[in-house]
């Protein structure tokens, strides 16, 4: 039998231990929680993407004196690439929603010094009026938008 | 598609760029926080060894369970974490 002063020392090691690792086995869960948070904030950011590639297409809209196009590469062969890329309005940054979740290229054309090619194959994108970022209800309405319809996408890259 | 439309589509986005921003700061606050209680539960661990030196491999029994005691360089075992709470 150890000395009692043995014992309690024993004893209040004990109770360290079970401490830390209780506290380990909530951090453990906290994490796990939180990237599970991240993968459903990413699957809601993705379908956001697509929503706005399926709507836009092609055509794009300008924001702020920025062309921005949404674009879905097509499938190839038998596998699908769900890779969507789109030219941020706000922050002009990009966005790729494959799984890896790296960024790719950019699809962003400045209006004023955008190629022939690409101007050519963009038709008459909607002008949203940058102060309309703020507030959709101060909008310009563009002259795009008469009637309050943008021409569908002619399709995806 | 209405001006009014795309504004709503702009607007989920960017509310969905701001939460999924948000959580990856939450998950690395919480990547920090277990490295915190790994390292300290590591400390723990040692202590614990320490203090079961002096038994020398006899062990004690602690709460019905027994614990065996630190043989010289050998480390304990481990404790299962499922040990019981102390009182």
């Amino acid at each position: 039998m150890p000395p009692q002063a043995t014992r309690d020392q024993i004893r209040a090691a004990i109770k360290r231990h079970l401490s830390a690792v209780s506290a380990h086995t909530d951090a453990q869960a906290a994490l796990k929680a939180a990237n599970e948070r991240v993968s459903a904030t990413q699957a809601d950011l993705n379908a956001s993407v697509r929503d706005l590639a399926s709507l836009t297409g092609d055509a794009g809209f300008v924001f702020d004196g920025k062309l921005v196009r949404v674009t879905v590469p097509m499938m190839q062969g038998a596998l699908s690439l769900p890779t969507v890329t789109v030219s941020q309005f706000a922050n002009l940054d990009v966005l790729d929603v494959r799984d890896d979740l790296k960024p790719i290229s950019v699809t962003l054309t400045d209006v004023k010094a955008g190629t022939a090619a690409t101007t050519a194959a963009v038709p008459a994108p909607p002008v949203v009026a940058a102060a309309a970022e703020k507030s959709p209800a101060k909008a310009t309405p563009s002259p795009a938008l008469t009637g309050g319809v943008v021409p569908e996408a002619k399709g995806k890259k | 598609m209405t001006q009014t439309e795309l504004f709503t589509l702009i607007d989920a986005y960017k509310a969905a760029r701001a939460n999924q921003a948000a959580a990856e700061t939450a998950a690395n606050a919480a990547d920090v926080a277990l490295r915190e209680a790994s390292s300290k539960l590591d400390d723990a661990r040692a202590s614990l060894s320490l203090a079961l030196v002096p038994l020398d491999g006899a062990g004690v029994v602690y709460n019905g369970e027994f614990i065996a005691g630190n043989h010289g360089s050998v480390i304990m075992r481990p404790i299962a974490p499922t040990y019981p709470e102390v009182s």
